[in-house]
């Protein structure tokens, strides 16, 4: 399980790499399969848990967590093998932030950890190297 | 990332020091940094209980007193199955395929998260069969050629809450 905290992300391709070739190819076949300006997870035969293969329905299983929560394992087992599933509205032991707080929920603020980035600036507090 | 500077991407550093970097400096100057892998034993998350029908054991052992694995002689998986990570603007993971035929679950704490899934891998519709991306995979092989047209990509933009 990856359980993440993630900020806003945009998709910013004015940058160079690999990344941004990857992206704008991604974008364009992913814009591709839209249907009345909607991605195919947003269109209503997504909600549906009846498979309906060679048709267009999304390859995303959408549900909210209450109704998650009555499937039977068998059943979400059956989804799985065709479809990834989406839940909404999952609920946790507590908020979490962009702060400090939330960080020491997930790992000592304090010890060091692998980070990927770069950064290419002068910083007081730089210290990944 | 990119790959000809492979020498930019992994670094040591601390959580603190990711919170004042991405909080001190201006969002145009400051780059996107992800920690990734954090272990899951330092926190106090319980998986909820409606993922087990995912991994039921991975589940009950997220359950059971920490010093259980210890106690009993049984294997410690928790840290193998369960991890964090926490990434800030702009982060991004190259494409892959998380390891050995496990599904894996990502559940947004906090902010959100621009997902894109192989939701169809040729002609096949049954994903299920999909455990690997191979021995010599290439993140960036949609770069290449038609390679892209072997997949069916879907793209969900997952907000605190969402469990995919």
């Amino acid at each position: 399980m990856e359980i993440g905290i993630s900020r806003v992300v945009n998709l910013n391709i004015s940058k160079t790499g690999d990344d941004t070739e990857t992206l704008r190819k991604l974008e364009d076949l992913i814009h591709a399969e839209f249907k009345n300006g909607l991605p195919p997870h947003l269109q209503s035969n997504a909600r549906s848990q009846s498979h309906l293969p060679g048709t267009d329905q999304s390859g995303i299983y959408v549900t909210s967590n209450s109704e998650f929560k009555k499937l039977h394992a068998r059943e979400v087992q059956r989804i799985l093998r065709q479809r990834i599933i989406l839940v909404h509205g999952n609920s946790f032991d507590r908020s979490y932030g962009w702060d400090l707080e939330s960080f020491g929920e997930l790992y000592d603020v304090d010890k060091k950890t692998k980070v990927q980035g770069k950064i290419a600036i002068a910083y007081d507090v730089f210290v990944f190297c | 990332m990119d790959r000809k500077n492979p020498e930019l991407l992994h670094h040591q550093g601390t959580l603190r020091e990711l919170h004042k970097i991405t909080t001190s400096l201006p969002i145009e100057e400051c780059p996107p940094l992800n920690t990734i892998s954090l272990p899951a034993h330092p926190r106090n998350l319980h998986i909820p209980c409606q993922f087990g029908s995912f991994a039921s054991h991975e589940v009950a052992q997220s359950r059971v007193p920490s010093g259980y694995a210890t106690a009993f002689r049984v294997p410690e998986v928790k840290s193998r199955m369960e991890w964090s990570l926490i990434g800030g603007r702009g982060a991004i993971s190259p494409f892959h395929a998380d390891l050995e035929g496990l599904g894996t679950a990502v559940v947004v704490l906090d902010g959100s998260k621009y997902w894109i899934s192989i939701t169809r891998f040729g002609e096949d519709d049954a994903i299920c069969s999909v455990d690997s991306l191979g021995h010599n995979w290439n993140p960036y092989l949609v770069n290449d050629g038609d390679h892209a047209k072997r997949f069916r990509f879907e793209a969900v933009h997952l907000t605190k809450g969402d469990m995919l």
